[in-house]
């Protein structure tokens, strides 16, 4: 995927990641692996980007006698994927702009 | 190599770094590379997955410094002034309207408003001064920590110039406008406007002028230069009045051109989609004129003429063409030649 195009949805995909229940890091990373292209180093300013904007807040917790921090989403952040999915529209008449640019110009 | 002799290796070449932010991120590494062991995975693949310890130190590095700026809106602008007058000049921003003025003092002078969403980089150097935006990308301006508020808050950058200039003169805006009202005498002047449009007024060139805008209309008045004069809109109008030049070069692909006052002996007017209205300072015998438009009327001081070439012999050259527009032509005589008539 271009890659600038990417970097602006990993944030949402982060947050959604987080929209079935708190989470940590392994964890985040194995879930949005799937969608999209991730590794632990894209993750970590991205978590703490969201942290920083008061979109998820986290804290620490036992796990096999060490430490794991886990994230959890706010308001804000769930506002936040309300707006990106609100663009949809938009983004989608880009697309369609584009294709048919593009479809014009090859025939 | 073990985690922590791994950790503390990478401690090593992010010291001077805020401690705490350190430890944080060394956490977090820690934490990942205990639930991939944890996970099935060897210790020792995990740790070299990260590549060499000063590489992932100099991404970290980045990043916490990235992280460390969320905010600081209200810092004003800032002012850059060049003491000598400098060979070259070229201002490359994104997002900005750029403003050319004429200096007060005699010197190069540049204003400039940062933000978190817009950092330049200025810089002094025998081949001149440059200002570029550190370039964001658009889908950039969704992350969480830019509102609607701070795009609308892109801040003009002033560019002034002494009358004394006689370099090369570059200026772009990836996303505005580009005002230019004095460019000295520059040797050279390109201005390109990506998606913004481009005004220029009252400016004497020694060389060649190259103005140019993807997606704005273009207006230029009281414009002399020594060499070409090429104007060119993807998609806007263009209006030209009063230039002088050796040559002009004007074309659009999806807008009309209004020339007036035109005094170059050779011209060449070009459009796809729109009219072309042009006036000529000179006389009409002196010309050699090619008109052309697929679809619309040519007209020359008032008379219909079919697409043609009308005068082969004139010494000069005038050719407009429009795709999709009628073409018309007027000649204003110049003082010299109302005498000789």
């Amino acid at each position: 995927m271009e890659i600038q195009l990417k970097k602006g949805m990993l944030d949402i995909v982060v947050l959604s990641a987080l929209r079935g229940g708190d989470s940590y890091g392994y964890k985040i990373v194995q879930s949005v692996l799937p969608v999209i292209e991730i590794s632990e180093s894209t993750l970590y300013p991205i978590l703490k980007r969201l942290e920083t904007s008061g979109c998820l807040t986290t804290y620490t917790s036992e796990h096999n006698g060490r430490t794991r921090r886990y994230y959890r989403i706010t308001e804000q952040g769930i506002g936040r994927i309300g707006e990106f999915l609100s663009e949809q529209e938009q983004i989608e008449r880009i697309y369609r702009f584009i294709r048919e640019a593009e479809e014009n110009g090859n025939s | 190599m073990g985690i922590a002799e791994w950790k503390e290796k990478l401690r090593q070449q992010l010291r001077g770094k805020e401690a705490e932010s350190v430890e944080e991120v060394l956490n977090y590494y820690e934490e990942m590379i205990s639930d991939r062991v944890e996970n099935g995975e060897e210790e020792e693949a995990v740790l070299s997955s990260y590549g060499n310890s000063k590489e992932l130190a100099a991404s970290i590095a980045e990043e916490l410094s990235a992280a460390a700026q969320p905010g600081e809106l209200g810092s004003g602008y800032t002012e850059k002034t060049c003491n000598a007058v400098p060979g070259a000049i070229s201002v490359s921003v994104f997002n900005n309207r750029v403003y050319l003025l004429p200096s007060p003092d005699g010197k190069v002078r540049m204003r400039y408003y940062e933000t978190h969403l817009t950092k330049f980089e200025y810089n002094e150097s025998e081949n001149g001064v440059t200002l570029r935006s550190k370039r964001r990308n658009f889908f950039q301006y969704l992350a969480a920590t830019v509102t609607l508020a701070d795009i609308r808050n892109f801040k003009p950058v002033y560019l002034y110039v002494p009358e004394s200039f006689c370099g090369e003169l570059f200026l772009k805006s990836g996303n505005g406008s580009v005002f230019a009202e004095n460019a000295g005498r520059a040797a050279n002047v390109t201005i390109h406007a990506d998606n913004g449009r481009v005004v220029c007024t009252g400016c004497a060139i020694a060389g060649n002028a190259d103005v140019h805008s993807d997606n704005g209309r273009i207006t230029l008045r009281n414009i002399s230069a020594g060499s070409a004069i090429s104007v060119h809109a993807s998609n806007g109008r263009i209006e030209a009045d009063q230039i002088t030049g050796a040559a002009l070069r004007v074309k659009s692909s999806n807008g009309a051109l209004f020339l007036s006052r035109i005094e170059c002996p050779d011209i060449q007017a070009k459009t796809s989609n729109g009219r072309i209205e042009l006036g000529v300072t000179g006389r009409r015998e002196d010309y050699r004129m090619e008109l052309k438009t697929s679809n619309g009327a040519i007209t020359v001081e008032g008379v219909k003429l079919m697409s043609q070439t009308l005068n082969e012999n004139g010494k000069y050259s005038l050719s407009a063409r429009s795709g999709n527009g009628r073409v018309t032509v007027n000649f204003l005589r110049d003082k010299s030649a109302q005498s000789t008539n």
